[in-house]
């Protein structure tokens, strides 16, 4: 994380950073159930002429909350992929100047997930308003909202991970980093 | 629509369904600015209806055969198999289904849609396999793949049913994950299946209605009636133009995936009745389904079983007995 | 601004915000955000266009795969699968002048059959193979140089995560990918062994002189040793590839049957316990989340450069041009690695392809060939700076601070020059990969 020195300001970020990392133990989680679910399917279908039905859709649907559970957390450890060569240089040079750069692009980071949230909002709505499904009659049902509510809890988080990595590195550009 | 345009309900909204519309409006005050994109440069294959209800595109040939449970009542003909194997047969009894009853128009509504027509339908779904198939008894403890619904069909045949997808068919026909698939001629013969399957066995499952064209409800209402009734006239020009290409098009593929009379069998009428009768009940377990969630499912099975009937379609089993 | 324009303005965009330290995905989903909206002059339509995007463009069976991909290199990466392997490498090659580096080369290529990434080969051969090299006196430069050029290696061998991404974009048999995949990854290596000859004996400056190395020692019969370090790497290429070619699950399914079969390897050589197994889980969780999340911004991108025209306007460029196939070719590998230098390989991959693919298919390539062509030239980028994702995991792996990102990047320069030689040798040598078709 971010350290501003400003105990309650880093104090709400050490929240989050906990809500993320909880968020992604889930996710972790899921990667295992995946991994033993097609190997189950595999040796079902090849021993037991017995194969799972349900598979393609339960492992499509997983990967959209496995990935939307991590993300949050994979940017609050600044594991999200980036070129920071020009940063790095800026900072060396002067500290509060990479700073101010680091925030304004966190802030366009902010502003894009922003945008997404809202705009999957009413997508969410729609699918648990009408309980839809995937599957298919007879083989595999199973409804697609928990998974579209998770891509919105994930989104809204990396927002929020987005908004205060902004705000941290503002106050530190204007302070100056506390050792 | 999220396919590429070498299949043909994509090839026709260019050549056929969009020239008629402009056609039909020339002399008109209005005229239509069309934009087209497909291949999934809009939306993915299954995300048509989505972008048409988020307003994204106008316009668009949603397939129905990828939202089995958001067009429920759409998919009667994947749970009804061994229906006529000619599409044009399966076409006019869904015309039939939404000329009679309402809850066919009106499942599209619900997602901000409008049927326009161009209903179409996949040529004749049979078998290809690795091995010879003269009747069910063969089929015992092989891995056959079919796309979602038609996974049903193999129920109760000793084959074991996996839900598959087109486009890694021959990579696992031939490493021998699956020893066979369900599958129409038009798609078997690009896909070069005939390669690693090459025994196919007709087994009129049957022609299969897939989807048509659509447009979004409240843009459409906003437009002149003039715009209204050339959209719809395109949509019938594209059904039209749409089954005259398919006809010749099953011709040629079939004569391609099977060039010889030992790779092509013919199931008999009464191996085909013996499978038929072999499946659980499909279609009862499904009209339940759709009635439960509040459409009209039993209907909509019994009248297009009966609108088959009345045009003397061949059926392998009448999926109204209980 | 005509559509095209404002496509081409938003490579600028990407490429500027990118070298500003932008994240890559929100540098990707934010252009193409701001160009819908200029193209339609509607901002709910672009998101309304990111919503759609994100829910469908990874939500499928061949992405969720990914995971599986990247836990089972992990697993192998921290089982010490690498280090045995390199140990029995380096006892057939030890004795040559340069044979610890020809044995990290030989026993990467032998990992790469169980990896599909490119940086769990970075991250085990870093542990294994550097701290080994520079104590018979190679410099720090080509001892790290050794281990990022033959890490690619990881990512060319099947199984690859990059072949499968080009199999579900160009909509090419990923198993025939894999299969062409095995000729260029042979070359490969034959090339740095006798690249790694060649400058132990003529450039000692960057290389260092390396003694003698020692013998290993070990326990019991040289058979017997040789022979328990081999079996757990032994079986489990057997277990993927086996099952991929026997019919038992699909190029796809791999990826889950390889992670287990790790998982289980491992534990049975105690080498990886329940916290172990977590610990990474979790970080093939945040590579995943990186890469897919990368995915839906890419996707993103294309459908709006496909709205911008850009896309036919270049394609009818390119064939204006009239440079045939193999000028085309050429100029597109120049493309790729000059993005290399400033992207990572699956942004690559999604941004270019949907422009090529037409192009290629109307040219009649064979798109198998193009495909490792394009891989191959991709992965260059791992090396080059400023964002050499193979030279950052290297870096990050090392515990050794006066090695320097800039000594790790001037140590792989050498391994990228080969890599352009290999690369234009397929180019004008198809056979070399599609011969085995
Ligand atoms: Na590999
Ligand atoms: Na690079």
């Amino acid at each position: 994380m971010i350290r501003t020195g400003l105990a309650p300001f880093d104090a709400v970020t050490r929240l989050v950073d906990r809500l993320t990392a909880l968020m992604s133990a889930l996710g972790t989680a899921l990667i295992l159930g995946v991994m033993a679910l097609i190997s189950v399917d595999v040796i079902g279908r090849f021993f037991f002429a017995h194969p799972i039905a349900g598979v393609p859709e339960m492992v499509a649907m997983s990967i959209l909350a496995i990935v939307f559970l991590q993300v949050a957390n994979t940017l609050a450890q600044g594991k999200l992929t980036r070129s920071d060569a020009l940063l790095g240089a800026l900072r060396n040079r002067s500290p509060r100047l990479g700073d101010a750069l680091d925030a304004l692009l966190h802030l366009a980071g902010m502003l894009l997930l922003g945008a997404l949230v809202s705009a999957f909002y009413p997508q969410f709505l729609r699918s648990y308003g009408r309980g839809e499904m995937v599957g298919t009659v007879g083989q595999f049902l199973a409804p697609i909202w928990p998974v579209h509510g998770i891509v919105l809890l994930g989104a809204a988080t990396m927002t929020l991970v987005f908004a205060l990595r902004a705000l941290a590195l503002a106050i530190r550009a204007i302070r100056g980093a506390q050792a | 629509n999220g396919h590429p345009p070498i299949f043909l309900w994509v090839k026709h909204l260019t050549e056929t369904f969009i020239p008629t519309v402009n056609a039909a409006l020339e002399g008109t005050d209005y005229s239509i600015d069309w934009t087209e994109a497909y291949g999934g440069s809009l939306a993915a294959v299954g995300g048509e209806l989505d972008a048409i209800e988020d307003g994204l595109a106008e316009v668009g040939v949603v397939p129905t055969v990828f939202l089995p449970t958001k067009l429920i009542l759409q998919n009667v003909t994947y749970n009804t198999p061994f229906g006529p194997s000619d599409p044009q047969q399966v076409m006019d009894a869904m015309e039939t289904l939404y000329a009679t009853i309402p809850g066919m128009g009106e499942s599209w509504n619900e997602y901000d849609a409008e049927y326009l027509g161009g209903g179409f339908a996949l040529d004749n779904y049979l078998l290809m396999t690795n091995f010879p198939v003269n009747s069910i008894d063969d089929l015992a403890g092989h891995r056959i793949a079919a796309p979602g619904p038609a996974v049903n069909w193999l129920e109760g045949t000793g084959a074991v049913g996996v839900a598959g997808n087109l486009t890694t068919y021959y990579n696992d026909l031939q490493t021998g994950v699956f020893d066979g698939v369900i599958v129409f001629p038009t798609a078997a013969a690009p896909a070069r299946l005939h390669e690693v399957a090459p025994y196919v066995t007709v087994t009129n499952f049957g022609a299969q209605s897939a989807g048509g064209v659509i447009a979004n409800q409240t843009w459409l209402h906003d437009q002149p009636q003039e715009v209204q009734d050339a959209l719809r006239a395109g949509a019938v020009a594209y059904q039209e133009a749409y089954i005259a290409e398919q006809s010749q098009r099953v011709a040629a593929a079939m004569a391609t995936i099977a060039p010889d009379a030992d790779h092509l069998t013919e199931l008999s009428a009464e191996e085909r009745q013996r499978w038929a009768a072999a499946l659980p009940d499909i279609a009862g377990t499904w009209a339940a389904a759709a009635d439960e969630a509040g459409l009209a499912g039993t209907e909509v099975l019994n009248a297009y079983v009966h609108a088959l009937q009345e045009a003397g379609a061949d059926l392998g089993r009448d999926w109204t007995m209980r | 601004m005509s559509g095209v324009e404002i496509g081409l303005w938003s490579l600028v965009g990407i490429l500027g915000l990118i070298w500003l330290g932008m994240h890559v995905s929100i540098a990707l989903a934010l252009t193409s955000f701001v160009g819908i909206w200029a193209l339609r002059d509607n901002p709910q339509y672009a998101s309304r266009m990111l919503s759609l995007a994100t829910r469908e463009s990874i939500s499928s069976y061949l992405f969720g795969v990914v995971p599986l991909f990247v836990l089972m290199g992990l697993v192998v990466s921290r089982a010490d699968i690498g280090r045995d392997t390199f140990d029995v490498a380096n006892r057939a090659l030890g004795r040559l002048k340069g044979g610890l580096g020809m044995a990290t080369v030989g026993a990467n290529a032998i990992f790469a059959a169980i990896t599909g990434i490119s940086i769990a080969s970075a991250a085990v051969f870093t542990k294994v193979a550097v701290p080994e090299m520079m104590r018979i006196g190679h410099t720090a430069r080509f001892a790290t140089g050794v281990v990022a050029g033959s890490s690619v290696l990881g990512m060319l061998i099947p199984p690859s995560l990059l072949l499968i991404l080009y199999g579900i974009i160009a909509e090419q048999s990923v198993g025939l990918l894999f299969v062409a995949g095995i000729g260029p990854g042979i070359v490969l290596t034959v090339a740095y062994i006798v690249g790694i000859a060649l400058m132990v004996r003529f450039w000692p400056s960057f290389t260092g002189t390396p003694q003698p190395a020692p013998e290993i020692t070990y326990e019991g019969s040289l058979a017997r040793d040789t022979a328990s370090k081999l079996a757990p790497i032994a079986a489990l290429i057997a277990l993927v590839l086996g099952g991929i070619y026997g019919g038992v699950f699909t190029p796809t399914e791999a990826g889950a049957i390889g992670a287990l079969g790790a998982i289980v390897i491992a534990a049975a050589k105690r080498r990886i316990g329940w916290r172990v197994l977590w610990q990474v889980t979790l970080e093939t969780g945040h590579i995943t989340a990186s890469i897919c999340f990368l995915i839906v911004a890419a996707t993103m991108y294309s459908r709006f450069l496909s709205l911008s025209g850009l896309p036919g306007f270049v394609t009818e460029w390119a064939i204006a041009q009239d440079l045939g196939p193999t000028g085309f070719i050429l100029l597109f590998c120049l493309i790729l690695i000059v993005l290399g230098t400033i992207l990572d390989s699956s942004s690559i991959l999604l941004i270019t392809l949907p422009l090529v693919l037409p192009i290629a298919e109307a040219m009649q390539i064979n798109l198998i060939w193009f495909g490792i062509i394009t891989v191959l030239a991709v992965e260059i980028g791992l090396l080059t700076p400023p964002l050499g994702l193979s030279v950052y995991v290297i870096k990050g792996s090392l515990d050794d601070p006066s090695i320097t990102l800039g000594d790790v990047f001037k140590g792989a320069l050498p391994f990228a020059a080969i890599m352009v030689l290999v690369l234009l040798l397929l180019i004008f040598l198809p056979g070399l990969s599609i011969g085995l078709l």
